[in-house]
């Protein structure tokens, strides 16, 4: 295949998937503060299997195995 | 505009995410994909992965352990996620020069019916290189 960017063709399917999303509603998203329900020490956890490798490593198993998921 | 990969996307449900992505969602601008979703519920599920998770979870009891999981089943509605009613036609005619598995196509079509930059926490080529070609933003968003 040889690389395009937007042709006429992505941009006219493009705008007719945003018009259709829009009138799905999935365009107009809640604003406001967002509290977390999580408690801290859940937070925390989960801060740490982010930052220590842990999760990395769960997706590393999984998209070996399914490489539409990589 | 912000799309997020599914690590972000678990900082964001936990509240721990950098304040620049928190401060998307306050707008009512950050999405995530169907697949990126889903891959972060196969790691919470998943038999050959829920070891490794439980392991970290396993200071919780049984009670806070199922909240954490039912969570992660229920995406707020503050998150946006694009159907694939919408996403498909957009999809099946993306030409980056080579061939896109799911997530990066769904990504990209994301990224282009929502306007939205695509950021992930680890460099995802397939992505990035798709992204560049179509001319959409990408960060590595290091948290």
């Amino acid at each position: 295949m040889t690389p395009i960017t937007r042709t006429p063709e992505l941009e006219a399917v493009v705008a007719r998937a945003r018009q259709a999303a829009r009138e799905a509603g999935e365009l107009d998203l809640p604003t406001g503060p967002f509290d977390s329900p999580w408690v801290p020490e859940l937070q925390a956890a989960v801060v740490a299997l982010l930052e220590d490798g842990t999760y990395d490593e769960v997706v590393r198993l999984i998209a070996a195995s399914d490489p539409d998921l990589a | 505009m912000l799309v997020v990969d599914d690590a972000l996307l678990l900082r964001v449900l936990g509240g721990v995410a950098v304040s620049s992505v928190m401060a998307e969602l306050e707008r009512g601008e950050l999405y995530t994909t169907g697949v990126w979703y889903h891959r972060l519920s196969r790691a919470a599920h998943d038999d050959r992965s829920v070891g490794t998770l439980s392991r970290e979870l396993a200071t919780f009891d049984q009670d806070v352990q199922h909240y954490i999981l039912e969570s992660l089943d229920q995406l707020p509605d503050r998150i946006g996620l694009i159907g694939w009613r919408r996403l498909v036609p957009v999809m099946s005619v993306l030409n980056v020069g080579r061939n896109l598995n799911l997530l990066a196509a769904e990504a990209l079509a994301v990224g282009l019916v929502v306007g939205a930059d695509i950021g992930v926490t680890t460099d995802a080529p397939l992505v990035r290189e798709g992204a560049a070609t179509l001319d959409l933003g990408y960060r590595v968003i290091r948290v």
